[in-house]
């Protein structure tokens, strides 16, 4: 094969909702340059319940011809403004959404934090439209969500969702092999660098995608870690975050479909993914590791212990690149572990006091009356 | 800085140094915290005088003078300025080659795939020619045309930015202007000595000449390269970048000006070094940046003299440099800021941005009390990312060349460079992909005007290029093209366009 020919076959090795997201997605980005993209089914029990999708899986479903408010019609979807995490003090909320507004390009949690070391009693989260309508007892339809102009997410029924990206996939014109996964070889032949054994048969691959929850065909392959090792993709999406597993799916395959992956590139190729894929991950690790809140835990990730000491210290929380949650739910992590800032940023005291008062009480009072127009219309 | 017990609040913040980063630093932080209560005093000497030569920019400035209540027109017309849509490089991968790095996008993203990967499948194709012919802002350098941008996102006109070129020795009297007015309180006097407190170490006060004393509780360095307070002073060290970047000097002069005012910069490659072109209202300013280990002052100055467009309007000036920057910007209770906290050749016009930025992360991290340690720390890592990212964005030019003609290119050509410098040309290579980052100056376009303008060209492209056929792709780029061009000739003349909307030297 010449060096600069795209992918003939790739393999996806997993079942359920990953392996026809993995699959819907390379298939149309990959199948007019001629690449045929084969689920290979890895024996695995079909999940069920709900999966959250983070706000930005919303484009990527639109390019997959997934509309959200038709799922949000049919009863498989519902707008969704924070998720609940576990962690070791008790639940977590984190909102897709900043609770009030900036002002003058200072975030509006200074202002807040100002006024309660001059005796605000409110809490951050009375000033959250995003925490109002997570908390009302009636959710939003799709286009009232939508009117708002804030990202929220959607929690969607796996085995409905999963359908619609195999209903995708196949219009992508994903094959399916029938067999499971028996075995994978890399193989020095000229035809194909993969041999894949499925019951009695056997079919090459250019590459393969696994998407398994054990990494069962990158392990047979001799991977420990998942990322992209030479022909392999193991994409690991085991996080107790809600929508982080549908994150890392989708940036890892948008990702890989974005980069060029032909027989001559796959060696860069496969460094800059890594190169982004390992630093979301340390990312997603800290956002545990503060859900969690075990000190020494922290104070030993160098990077979450910076947002610690920074956010202490004046309010602001450092970013670093590739940041995969936002900085409102640093926020609400954080004040959940019990940090709090010895006091705002200094820009916030452009603010005369008493115009400040008014603004807040203003904003408290629209929140209160979008939440009483939500409940009335349940 | 003070342990927490005896924390006590910043009230009084000391600039020294009047050139452009000691009153960009004075205006700006009295423009956003002077309501706070903060007192700035800025002591400057006119025995010393300022450097002055920073005369190019990046858009970043329009944004800070925004913020800072600057009108547009005012300060244009009060430094002579031009708008600044790039800066053209010429002869740098090979000699006759010539490339702008735009301050724009090239062309439009179609489903989610940039722009350039289309082009990139297509460039060998007689009718698609040179990516630069899909970036309005290069289509109007070319044209020597003008035109603000448009808000409306959908027009093709949104799809670049500006900046400004101007009379360095003009624009810090203009900031003072800014600055008094919003309270800054000036001193002039030369700094002789600078006392510290015997157990923290930080800076109490300053003495000048005349035997003043001026206490503070911060003091932002901005003596440029005296580095008065930060080095002479606190003796923080400087970490050399001399092995990457060898230029060391540079010769400046004005001269008439020639032709049409143009819409940008040129830096063009010479043998040991590149020379400046930047054209102003009322002159053009010349340089030649050079390492001395690879000529003389004298070979350089001639360089330069011989290139120049018109008449020169003064003597030659030769200026020494040290590139690199200091360990930490921030020490104890002083911030440097400008040529005291370090340099890069100005060869992408990032100095003043690099004084923006510490202005604006010390106004996010502003501390209440003289417990900032923290602050200290975090302002340090973000400022070493700004200037490390430069610096790999700086070698590129000189690396990735083919040029063999002096001693000077055979280093640069040869040298080892940062590692993520060729990761990023090896990614590129391969694949037409920008390695990109969240924080640091230059973005995707900014990369691959340079990767490409230094003749780093990919073997391959984005596979989801081919969802359009090869015709489709055809038809949409010769329709962008024309639509550039169209747009393009459309604009002002650049130098109408300053006489027409009262930016002319004559209106201030
Ligand atoms: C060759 C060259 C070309 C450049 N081109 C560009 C460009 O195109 N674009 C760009 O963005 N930047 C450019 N720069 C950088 C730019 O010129 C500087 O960043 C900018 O001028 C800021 O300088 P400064 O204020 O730090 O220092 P200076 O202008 O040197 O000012 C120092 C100040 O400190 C005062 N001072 C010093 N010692 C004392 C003392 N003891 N007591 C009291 N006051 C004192 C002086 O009086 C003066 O006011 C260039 C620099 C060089 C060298």
């Amino acid at each position: 094969m010449s060096g600069n020919q795209p992918f003939r076959r790739i393999a996806i090795a997993g079942d359920g909702l990953p392996a026809a997201l993995a699959a819907a997605y390379l298939a149309k980005a990959c199948g007019p340059a001629g690449t045929e993209v084969v689920v290979i089914s890895a024996r695995e029990t079909g999940q069920t319940g709900d999966v959250v999708a983070r706000p930005d899986m919303l484009r990527f479903n639109a390019e997959l011809g997934i509309d959200p408010v038709t799922l949000c019609k049919q009863g498989i979807a519902s707008p969704l403004f924070a998720v609940e995490v576990q962690g070791g003090a008790g639940p977590v909320l984190l909102p897709f959404a900043p609770a009030g507004i900036a002002n003058n390009g200072v975030d509006f949690h200074h202002y807040w934090l100002r006024a309660t070391q001059n005796g605000l009693a409110n809490q951050l989260a009375d000033y959250s439209l995003p925490l109002a309508f997570h908390e009302a007892k009636r959710g939003l339809a799709f286009e009232s969500a939508a009117s708002f102009k804030m990202p929220f997410g959607l929690r969607l029924d796996r085995a409905a969702y999963a359908q619609s990206l195999v209903n995708a996939a196949m219009g992508f014109g994903v094959l399916g092999t029938g067999g499971a996964l028996d075995g994978i070889l890399a193989s020095d032949s000229a035809e194909w660098p993969l041999r894949i054994t499925i019951a009695d048969s056997e079919i090459g691959a250019d590459f393969v995608v696994d998407v398994t929850s054990d990494g069962a065909a990158a392990t047979a392959l001799g991977r420990r870690q998942s990322g992209w090792t030479n022909r392999c993709l193991w994409i690991a999406g085991d996080c107790n975050i809600p929508g982080i597993e549908l994150f890392r799916l989708q940036r890892a395959v948008s990702r890989f479909a974005s980069l060029v992956p032909t027989h001559e590139s796959v060696a860069a190729d496969s460094a800059e993914f890594n190169r982004i894929y390992f630093a979301e991950e340390q990312r997603i690790t800290d956002m545990a590791c503060l859900i969690e809140g075990d000190e020494a835990a922290m104070r030993a990730r160098p990077a979450l212990a910076r947002k610690i000491d920074v956010f202490s210290a004046c309010g602001r929380i450092p970013s670093e690149d590739y940041e995969v949650f936002q900085p409102c739910e640093w926020l609400a992590a954080l004040m959940a572990q019990g940090y709090l800032p010895k006091r705002p940023e200094r820009l916030a005291e452009r603010l005369p006091e008493a115009e400040l008062h008014t603004w807040l009480g203003n904003l408290r009072t629209q929140v209160v009356e979008l939440q009483k127009q939500i409940e009335a219309a349940a | 800085m003070s342990g927490a017990g005896s924390a006590k609040r910043v009230k009084q913040v000391v600039v020294i140094g009047g050139g452009t980063a000691g009153w960009m630093t004075a205006a700006g932080l009295a423009s956003m915290l002077g309501s706070t209560g903060l007192k700035i005093t800025l002591i400057e000497s006119d025995a010393i005088g300022i450097v002055g030569v920073g005369e190019a920019t990046l858009p970043h400035i329009k944004l800070f003078n925004d913020t800072i209540g600057v009108d547009e027109a005012e300060f244009m017309a009060a430094t002579s300025a031009t708008f600044k849509l790039g800066i053209e490089f010429v002869d740098w991968a090979r000699k006759g080659d010539s490339y702008i790095h735009p301050f724009g996008e090239f062309g439009l993203a179609n489903q989610g795939v940039p722009f350039h990967q289309y082009w990139s499948k297509m460039r060998n194709d007689p009718d698609v020619g040179p990516l630069d012919e899909y970036s309005l802002p290069v289509v109007a350098c070319r044209k020597g045309k003008f035109q603000r941008p448009s808000d409306d996102p959908r027009s093709v006109l949104s799809t670049y930015r500006y900046a400004y070129q101007f009379d360095a020795l003009q624009y810090a009297p203009f900031m003072r202007k800014h600055g008094e007015a919003r309270g800054v309180t000036r001193i002039e006097g030369k700094v002789t000595g600078v006392h510290q407190d015997s157990e923290s170490g930080d800076i109490t006060s300053v003495t000048l000449e005349d035997g003043q004393q001026i206490a503070g509780d911060l003091f932002v360095d901005c003596t440029g390269f005296f580095g008065l307070l930060i080095e002479k002073a606190l003796e923080t060290g400087y970490e050399s970048w001399s092995d990457f970047l060898p230029c060391d000097r540079a010769v400046a002069v004005p001269c008439e000006s020639a032709g049409p005012l143009l819409p940008y910069t040129r830096a063009t490659a010479d043998k040991a070094g590149w020379r400046w072109r930047i054209p102003l209202q009322h002159r053009t300013g010349n340089g030649h940046v050079y390492s001395s280990g690879f000529t003389s002052d004298d070979a350089a100055q001639q360089a330069l003299v011989d290139n120049l467009d018109g008449k020169l309007l003064a003597d030659p000036r030769i200026l020494r440099f040290a590139t690199g920057k200091r360990r930490k910007l921030w020490n104890r209770n002083c911030i440097a800021i400008g040529l005291s906290g370090g340099f890069l050749e100005p060869l992408e016009s990032t100095s003043i941005y690099l004084i923006q930025e510490g202005i604006t992360k010390l106004l996010e991290l502003f501390p209440d009390t003289s417990d900032f340690t923290v602050e200290a720390e975090e302002y340090n890592r973000k400022m070493d990312l700004e200037f490390e990212r430069i610096r790999d964005f700086l070698i590129l030019h000189y690396h990735a060349t083919e040029r063999d003609d002096s001693d000077f290119w055979n280093y640069m050509r040869t040298m080892k460079v940062p590692a993520s410098l060729t990761e990023k040309m090896e990614l590129f290579r391969a694949s037409g992909r920008i390695a990109s980052y969240d924080h640091g100056l230059f973005l995707v376009p900014s990369w691959i005007a340079v990767l490409l303008g230094q003749r780093i060209e990919p073997t391959g492209y984005d596979w989801r290029v081919d969802q359009l056929d090869a015709d489709e792709i055809r038809r949409h780029l010769a329709g962008l093209r024309t639509h550039m061009d169209q747009a393009a000739s459309g604009m002002d003349d650049h130098g109408e366009f300053l006489s027409t909307n009262g930016l002319a030297m004559s209106a201030a």
